[in-house]
């Protein structure tokens, strides 16, 4: 909070008429100019390398992720959730093809009762998922959301499907 | 008479005095509430994304350079304080910022980073021990200043250094700890100093009396006018703290121009001159700052550095005469040159066209006046790399293509979008050939037919309606009737190319191949399919839809095709990741959100024919075509515009080339916006396409949709369903496993 100095009404006034009584001396204010300055250019670019076909590599995207989804576990023990779901979407820009990802993200999205918008992150990670045993568990998730949203017929016809699996 | 002459007099003197006290009274309210008003009154910033460190990063040591330079990083010998590194041969020692990031406070920290090549290899903590993940500070991309163009970021009082309050006092106003708001001293002080200098050296106004001046910009030099700023800086006085007024000050006044944005305050100060913030800036450089304010413009140090310089030392001459500065300290920094950095990233060049995008995206949440006001943290998708390679490219590519077309200079037009395939976060955005040029945002608002571009929803459509890119259609004249006149499309070599498959009526882009296979689907029917796609009707439902006579936004393509690129899924092109209010509290978070709109199977396929295109028909003379890219070229009417799209495993980029007034440019999209394209993909780097291990490809003959072994001449690869039954080429036939065991489903992996 601002801490005011003076706060009775007369003396403040009794200030200012002795002040502007006493000086209405002309100042002479600093030469400020309003005129715009040109807009500054661009430094020069160093010339870029020519085009380069970056090889396919396979550097383990586990350990950024990994730690990524450690602080997204502990967000979401503390009861946040939407944090939680940051950093799941920050390891997601890190290795976006990565069904286990996706199916994080639907996962905290249900529990967030967003049931629409984790049922599409499920199926996200269908899409994507490369194991039998990755595309049952995104599908169980697919009718949990369904189900969530009031559509249990679908939810147990995709249940039985799966039910049946043994991976 | 006497008596009632006096009475009269004692009436008139206190209603006098009573009208007085009121225009104070005003004056008070007045002057109080601003100040309260303004103090924490701050425009929203916004932050690219943060670059992410972790080992096995496709980056390299010269990248990593250029990112910390453009935060504003110094190369330092000892890097002994936050925002300096070092470079040696494969090393990097940095010492981050502290940064306030969405998910909390990261303190400032020493770290080392090792490269092999294009590669970080490894990162590490001060003490060696390896960091499996860590961020640069996010760069400062602007502001949202209110419309009448201050631009300020303002300190708290622990991040005001005390050289600087003290430096103010004994440069602007030597009796600041004891007037009361003016200083008929300081005036007489002035007037004494200026007579004898035949100039202006010295101004009378004490730093209350400019705080005031700089609340109510307004520079009529009338008498009622000073009286006011007077009684207002003496108000202010006896209001508040001395302490509160001079950091009040130090956030407030103005102290630069930068195009339309009017730069006030210190902390902005110290980013525009010097791109860095204010607790880093030297003795010199603070010093150059407090010599600026006396005339932004006359001091300017980019325009006029000798006088800067010459006000610069008098500042350092004023801190030494008042011990605020050492003998040694005097004289280092008088030796220092300006080092003011000339468009420094956060000041100077900001990139509109992106910028428009986040505040659209905003306005859906947000008054304008929370955005300019309530100092609001905006984090956002933008990759700085990604979009200066979007706007050197654009630049450079349509200038090479005037040269080499003999037209004159600046006739082209273009936009760029670059987005992440499988987020739909977009990293770039050029609106137009000059960068930082806030005009016209071509990529968001120009809607312009897309021609070509349309065909894959065609061929999509076809596929969901058992056709297969085997399937053969016929490329034969077509003559209708649309709005009383006959419509007679031709193919862009004006023959006509017989029965095709559609494979190559797509890579080839064949016009009369598509408009009878959509003619035999049902322009109503690609219709539908094109609004399920993009989630707006198209405007023409004629047979000129099937060749894109519909116009879209750069952006809106951006969404279609990163349909195709993800795998089925549309992700509505977003620039904004979280709102923070100024506790970094979150306000609100725009979390990634997708829509399955194309069996994941058939989006599989179209992704691979789309490949073709780049590597067989329209798209085989970029220079990429063969490097693991997919993309769709696409010409209106009459050459009027010029688009491309094209993606590979990380980026999606859409390019529109053509004029403003809607003119003939000759370009076709392949000899114009995938120009554009080839060189935004040189500046990144092309990240091969993955595909998945279920895809099975099947060789045919692209001439004639027969089955053919891949060592024959001609063929491509396509995806192909289980039950598409297909002949055999004459003397290129398959032996040994059948058909069946050779294609496998697309319609499902179980």
């Amino acid at each position: 909070m601002v801490r005011q100095r003076l706060n009775s009404p007369a003396l403040l006034l009794l200030a200012v008429i002795t002040a502007v009584l006493a000086g209405c001396a002309t100042t002479y204010p600093p030469p400020r100019d309003e005129a715009p300055a040109p807009e500054a250019p661009r430094p020069e670019q160093p010339d870029q390398a020519e085009p380069e076909v970056i090889p396919e590599r396979t550097p383990d995207p586990s350990a950024p992720t990994l730690a990524l989804l450690r602080q997204s576990e502990r967000s979401a023990d503390d009861g946040d959730l939407d944090g939680a779901i940051a950093y799941v979407e920050r390891a997601i820009r890190l290795d976006s093809r990565n069904p286990e990802l996706w199916l994080r993200l639907a996962r905290l999205q249900l529990a967030a009762q967003r049931p629409g918008t984790a049922e599409q992150l499920a199926h996200k990670a269908i899409a994507l998922a490369e194991e039998d045993a990755q595309e049952r568990q995104a599908w169980l998730l697919v009718a949990d959301a369904l189900e969530a949203q009031g559509d249990d017929a679908e939810a147990a016809r995709i249940r039985a499907r799966w039910r049946t699996y043994r991976g | 008479m006497l008596r009632y002459t006096l009475l009269g007099g004692l009436v008139l003197g206190s209603l006098a005095v009573v009208a007085v006290a009121g225009y104070l009274f005003y004056l008070d309210r007045q002057i109080t509430g601003t100040f309260e008003g303004r103090r924490w009154s701050v425009p929203a910033v916004i932050y690219a994304q943060p670059l992410e460190l972790y080992p096995g990063a496709d980056l390299g040591l010269a990248e990593l350079t250029a990112e910390l330079e453009r935060l504003g990083y110094e190369a330092s010998a000892n890097v002994d304080a936050p925002g300096s590194y070092k470079r040696t041969a494969n090393r990097l020692d940095v010492y981050l910022r502290a940064f306030r990031f969405m998910d909390g406070q990261r303190s400032s920290r020493r770290i080392q980073l090792v490269f092999d090549g294009p590669t970080l290899a490894e990162v590490r903590d001060q003490s060696g021990r390896p960091v499996p993940l860590v961020r640069l500070d996010p760069l400062t991309i602007g502001s949202f200043f209110p419309s009448h163009g201050e631009d300020r970021l303002v300190l708290t009082p622990e991040q005001i250094p005390n050289l600087l309050r003290e430096t103010l006092k004994a440069v602007e106003d030597q009796n600041f700890d004891h007037h009361a708001g003016f200083d008929p001293i300081g005036i007489a002080r002035a007037l004494w100093v200026n007579l004898k200098a035949g100039e202006v050296q010295q101004g009378g106004s004490t730093l209350t009396q400019q705080l005031v001046k700089s609340y109510y910009l307004d520079n009529r030099r009338t008498l009622e006018r000073k009286l006011r700023e007077l009684a207002m800086a003496v108000i202010l006085d006896a209001r508040f703290d001395k302490r509160e007024i001079m950091d009040a000050y130090i956030n407030e006044i103005y102290i630069g121009q930068d195009g339309q944005r009017a730069v006030h305050g210190f902390g902005l100060g110290a980013q525009y001159y010097f791109n860095r913030p204010l607790t880093e800036l030297g003795v010199d450089e603070l010093a150059t700052l407090i010599a600026v304010i006396r005339g932004p413009s006359y001091y300017n140090p980019f325009r006029h550095p000798e006088r800067a310089l010459a006000r610069r030392n008098l500042v350092l001459d004023k801190m030494l005469a008042n011990g605020l500065i050492t003998e040694p300290v005097h004289a280092q920094s008088v030796d220092m040159p300006l080092k003011v950095v000339r468009g420094s990233r956060s000041g100077g060049a900001y990139h509109p066209a992106f910028m428009d995008l986040v505040r659209r995206e905003l306005a859906e949440h947000y008054q304008e006046d929370d955005l300019t006001t309530q100092g609001l943290r905006i984090f956002t998708t933008l990759e700085p790399r990604v979009q200066d390679a979007a706007e050197r490219a654009l630049s450079d590519a349509l200038a090479r293509l005037e040269q080499q077309r003999d037209l004159p200079a600046d006739t082209l037009q273009g936009a760029v979008i670059v987005t992440a395939n499988q987020t739909g976060e977009v990293l770039a955005v050029a609106g137009g050939r000059t960068a930082g040029f806030d005009g016209f945002n071509r990529a968001v608002q120009a809607r312009r037919p897309i021609g070509s571009l349309i065909k894959p929803v065609v061929y999509l459509t076809a596929l969901e309606h058992g056709y297969h890119l085997a399937s053969v259609v016929e490329d034969a004249p077509v003559s209708l009737e649309q709005h009383g006149r006959t419509w007679q499309p031709a193919n862009f070599d004006k023959k006509i190319h017989g029965p095709v498959p559609l494979i190559r009526a797509l890579g080839d882009s064949l016009n009369l191949a598509t408009v009878n296979l959509g003619l035999a689907l049902g322009v109503d029917t690609v219709a539908a399919r094109l609004a399920s796609l993009t989630g707006r009707e198209p405007s023409n439902t004629y047979p000129s839809l099937l060749l894109g006579a519909e116009a879209l936004t750069p952006l809106e393509v951006a969404g279609l095709y990163g349909t195709f690129a993800s795998g089925g899924f549309y992700m509505r092109p977003k620039a904004v990741i979280a709102v923070l209010d100024e506790s970094g509290a979150p306000l609100s978070r725009h979390s990634l959100d997708l829509e399955q709109r194309i069996e994941p199977d058939i989006a599989r396929v179209m992704s691979r024919a789309l490949e073709t295109v780049m590597r067989h028909g329209t798209g085989s003379s970029s220079r990429f075509a063969r490097a693991g890219t997919a993309g769709k070229t696409g010409t209106s009417n009459d050459f009027r515009d010029s688009w491309f799209v094209g993606y590979d495993d990380a980026h999606l980029g859409v390019v529109w080339v053509g004029t403003d007034d809607n003119r003939s440019t000759g370009l076709t999209g392949s000899s114009g916006a995938m120009k554009v394209w080839d060189e935004v993909m040189t500046h990144l780097g092309v990240r091969p396409l993955h595909h998945g291990a279920q895809d099975d490809a099947v060789t045919i003959e692209y001439a004639s949709g027969l089955l053919a072994r891949a060592d024959c001449a001609d063929v491509v690869e396509v995806l192909l369903p289980e039950d598409a039954s297909l002949r055999s080429k004459p003397g290129c036939g398959i032996n040994g496993p059948s058909l069946g065991e050779r294609i496998r489903s697309w319609f499902g992996k179980d």
